[in-house]
């Protein structure tokens, strides 16, 4: 075989270039810390981290849904447990109220007490989350209950739907409660009607009237402690769900980092050894290129 | 024999080894000329005028140009192959590098968490106006992939509208060759064969071609289904015909269109990337584009704005998936009053379902059969697989080309140490001579001081 000068010349330039790739490539590898810097790099990889990528992006929207979600609850969770104790206090006050030997100041005191805790139920079905009201169904930017001229409340304004968002792929909580199944629920009249027999009762020391008007609030009691039951359920399925998120997006991220990220160890092997692969073809192109008939001619 | 003689015969010698020298100088001059031929001269021994002298010395006999026509007609088969796939890897390259750039996946997903948080909030402005900004920024990343994609065609039509020049110019060249063939002395050929054969070289990296060689050294070179590119004297020009809606170039041979029989060089890879690879990748995009907007579109006008009114499309609609990607916009209605975004199934502000369905389009699978995001995936797949098929093709067939190209050189390469020898050979073969002339004048001198004695 004759080994003309534009056969060495071609087979060590493309010896070169070859080693001048690999390490080329090795050394982005090290530089940006991936293993696919290009499409072609792993096609297969490629599409795979835009799954992944996908999947941590979606379990992210569940989580910003889920502490969305969590702050409203534990406003809710509040609220209703104000409304419970106020509905106690209203109890206790009705039961202090009954009796022969209740005097009329004993009565009137009791009206009064009766008064500030509608109002302040007034105010608890009234609580706003960011500008938007919490027990008002899906009305949210109307308030549910609305004082009336001379102390009276409004009958609900809010409805009957609630608001909910997912925490995962199956399971949602409510975002938004509806006041009239909590006030009313299928009583004739709502907890504010009831409280106004009651100081009608009282006033008249009418003692079916603030019988009737303790079992109306049991039931609305009942109807509270059914709803922060179902807020604290709600709060459950989030912990729950959190726990599960952060697993699979631990599981996710991991997917991600094994087909994006360059095993740095191996990367900087192959580096290395890139280098001293291209180092050797530059020594050799210019040591057999040297080597010539040329210089022994006189 | 007389000793004139001698001394004729041996200036004949020296001539002979001189030009020996000339030809190894000429080689080495040309070691790195495209298409040259290493020269080797021929002696042979000069006859006798006479039965009782010893010869007539040496003489030129002819100079050989070493030549493998075998491996040079197989290098140009092989070489437009090689040309294709290096045009095509290179351009998709060049896609890859916009597509991963794009991160359309990232838009994606930001848009359609934009509307899960719009779902978590129906009636936030901030919350609204964050889908307006993410499903611009989704238009106008769909937007620009299209274009890049566009920009990739118009490459690759100026490509080829660049090779059609350069295929005339190298046609006229072998026409002009050919032409010069028919008169010429064997040394003048043989530089024109080596001008023949780069031409041809060059010729094979920009189309597929077949040759017919004549006796005379000429040649005759035609294009697809047989169309004439050369023929003897005549080269037949092709013409790049603007037409189609983009104006894309369309290989005319006379009056024939004969872009679809062009099948390799550059020229064939540049048409592949602009009429069937890029345009593969375009109507996937435009297909996910087109079925994104659809389905959000649909979504949308099923729900409820903040003033409790039907939803209107959040897309402007588009009428068919040709062209979707490069069209896709926000409807400018719900750019300016982010108030007409449909987060509600009912007319009540605080529902959100229509958001949070929305939302939920990102593991949907669309009318294309796949999620939007794995859509995009599959388009991702694609490109980075065609451009590692192309360059395993394009090493694949440079290793063949880099083969043959060796076994050419072995033939017609220049190799320094042969040279070297050569010289070293005609060198001492003219010292030889030299000294041999010198003795016969030596010898003449003794003769000529015996007669003037």
């Amino acid at each position: 075989m004759r080994v003309t000068f534009g056969i060495e010349f071609r087979d060590g330039t493309a010896d070169i270039a070859l080693a001048a790739e690999r390490l080329a490539a090795a050394q982005r590898q090290v530089s940006s810390g991936h293993r696919i810097n290009d499409l072609s790099d792993d096609p297969v990889g490629a599409s795979s981290v835009v799954q992944q990528q996908s999947a941590i992006a979606r379990i992210d929207a569940y989580t910003a849904a889920s502490d969305s979600a969590s702050s409203r609850l534990t406003v809710a969770d509040s609220v209703l447990s104000d409304l419970i104790d106020t509905i106690t206090a209203a109890q206790t006050t009705v039961v202090g109220a009954q009796g022969s030997e209740v005097t009329a100041t004993q009565a009137d005191a009791a009206v009064q007490q009766l008064g500030a805790l509608r109002d302040a139920v007034l105010s608890d079905m009234n609580t706003q989350v960011n500008g938007t009201f919490l027990f008002g169904g899906t009305n949210v930017l109307a308030q549910p209950y609305v004082q009336l001229a001379g102390g009276a409340v409004s009958a609900y304004q809010g409805n009957a739907a609630t608001a909910s968002v997912g925490v995962d792929a199956s399971r949602s909580v409510p975002i938004s409660f509806d006041g009239g199944q909590i006030l009313q629920g299928a009583d004739p009249a709502d907890l504010f009607s009831t409280f106004a027999s009651l100081a009608t009762a009282i006033t008249n020391r009418d003692s079916v009237g603030m019988s009737q008007g303790l079992a109306a609030l049991k039931r609305a009691f009942d109807r509270a402690t059914v709803a922060q039951t179902a807020v604290g359920n709600a709060l459950n399925t989030i912990d729950s769900a959190t726990t599960q998120r952060v697993t699979a997006r631990n599981d996710a991220a991991a997917r991600l980092s094994k087909v994006q990220d360059a095993d740095m160890a191996s990367a900087i092997t192959e580096m290395t050894s890139a280098q001293n692969a291209y180092s050797a073809a530059l020594g050799a192109f210019a040591t057999v290129n040297k080597l010539s008939l040329m210089d022994y001619l006189k | 024999m007389s000793l004139f003689s001698s001394l004729s015969s041996t200036a004949g010698a020296l001539g002979a080894q001189e030009y020996g020298l000339e030809i190894a100088g000429q080689n080495l001059a040309n070691i790195n000329t495209p298409g040259y031929a290493r020269r080797t001269v021929n002696l042979a021994e000069a006859p006798g005028t006479d039965p009782l002298i010893a010869g007539g010395g040496v003489e030129v006999q002819s100079v050989t140009a070493q030549r493998n026509a075998l491996v040079e007609s197989r290098l140009w088969h092989e070489q437009p192959s090689g040309s294709e796939q290096a045009a095509i890897a290179d351009s998709l390259s060049v896609v890859q590098t916009a597509l991963g750039g794009a991160s359309l996946d990232t838009q994606l997903n930001n848009f359609f968490d934009a509307f899960s948080a719009l779902a978590n909030d129906p009636t936030s402005r901030p919350a609204r106006f964050q889908v307006v900004s993410k499903g611009q920024s989704l238009a106008q990343t769909f937007n620009a992939v299209s274009a890049s994609l566009a920009t990739s065609q118009r490459d690759a039509d100026a490509n080829v509208r660049t090779g059609v020049d350069q295929v005339n110019a190298l046609a006229a060249t072998l026409a002009s060759i050919n032409t010069s063939l028919a008169g010429t002395t064997d040394a003048g050929a043989e530089t024109l064969k080596d001008q023949q054969s780069n031409a041809l070289q060059s010729l094979s990296q920009l189309i597929d071609f077949s040759v017919i060689h004549h006796a005379d050294g000429s040649v005759d070179v035609s294009i697809g289904q047989g169309r004439a590119l050369v023929a003897g004297a005549n080269s037949y020009q092709l013409r790049a015909v603007s037409g189609g809606p983009q104006g894309f170039a369309s290989i005319f041979s006379g009056s024939a269109d004969v872009s679809a029989e062009i099948g390799g060089g550059s020229i064939g890879g540049a048409l592949r990337v602009r009429d069937v690879v890029v345009p593969g990748y375009a109507a996937s995009l435009d297909k996910l584009a087109f079925d994104l907007s659809t389905s959000v579109n649909a979504a949308h006008q099923a729900g409820f704005d903040l003033n409790g009114n039907p939803g209107g499309a959040f897309f402007t609609p588009l009428a068919a998936p040709a062209g979707a990607a490069a069209a896709l916009s926000v409807n400018p209605a719900i750019v300016n009053d982010g108030t007409l975004i449909a987060a509600a199934s009912a007319p009540v502000a605080g529902d959100n379902r229509t958001a949070a369905a929305i939302g939920n389009l990102r593991t949907t699978v669309l009318a294309g059969g796949a999620t939007p995001l794995d859509a995009w995936g599959a388009i991702v797949y694609r490109v980075g697989s065609d451009v590692q098929a192309a360059r395993q093709e394009q090493s694949s067939r440079a290793d063949v080309i880099t083969q043959l190209q060796n076994l050419r050189d072995q033939t017609s390469g220049v190799s320094m140490d042969e040279e070297a020898a050569s010289m070293i050979r005609f060198q001492r073969a003219y010292e030889a001579n030299a000294r041999f002339f010198t003795t016969l004048s030596d010898s003449l001198d003794t003769l000529l001081a015996m007669v003037n004695r």
